[in-house]
């Protein structure tokens, strides 16, 4: 498997085929005398952002935490909660359990409490 | 040790001896008893070939293409690479004990 090509930046879809993301980053745990494993993908927060050099990677995540566009650690989901990695990465989790999931229904309120409903 | 691979990805790799030898491109996995751990690293053209899947072009069409052909590329095999300090990654070997581009 090629990780760049095949995972990187691929859409992620849960148990029932829902989109909750992107492979924003890998995470490979390091052991001594054995090969690197990849132990989780990581979707949102500033992983994105934190693949930019510097000084981009500073004045970006500023902006991006300032205005809250993107705030706190990444999601991360265990590679052993991977099913399928193919056009988009499918994964065991279900909506609901995500970042992307609280967001919207923050969202959904705020609207809705503006509505006046 | 946790090391992010998308930080990795586009890092200048020197040889042992402070060589440059390219940049990485791609990382290839495979699946051993339930984990997916790290075969090897490819650096250069030969990474960005196989990210456009141009691995397999025959050799004068990538030519007439104008795309880098063999021996551009080294394939750093897990155990070489030194990842002590994630933004420096270093060989533990020179780069001419290393496999070059091979398709």
């Amino acid at each position: 498997m090629d990780l760049v090509r095949e995972v990187l930046d691929s859409r992620v879809l849960d148990r029932a085929g829902q989109p909750i993301g992107r492979v924003d980053g890998i995470v490979l745990r390091l052991r001594d005398g054995e090969p690197p494993v990849v132990t989780d993908l990581a979707l949102g927060g500033l992983t994105a952002v934190n693949r930019l050099r510097r000084p981009f990677r500073g004045v970006v995540a500023w902006i991006v935490t300032r205005w809250g566009l993107r705030a706190g650690r990444a999601y991360r989901i265990p590679w052993s909660r991977v099913h399928d990695v193919g056009i988009d990465v499918t994964v065991g989790v279900d909506e609901r359990e995500t970042p992307a999931h609280a967001w919207e229904r923050r969202i959904g309120r705020s609207i809705v409490r503006r509505l006046g409903g | 040790m946790e090391v992010r691979l998308e930080r990795l990805v586009g890092r200048r790799v020197v040889d042992r001896d402070g060589r440059g030898i390219g940049h990485i491109e791609e990382v290839r996995a495979e699946e051993v008893g339930g984990e997916l751990r790290v075969v090897e690293y490819l650096t250069g053209t030969l990474g960005a070939r196989r990210r456009l899947m141009l691995a397999t072009l025959p050799l004068h069409a990538a030519g007439v293409l104008g795309i880098p052909l063999a021996g551009s590329g080294y394939r750093i095999p897990w155990r070489e690479l030194d990842l002590t300090d994630p933004d420096r990654p270093r060989t533990r070997c020179r780069r001419e004990e290393l496999p070059r581009d091979g398709g």
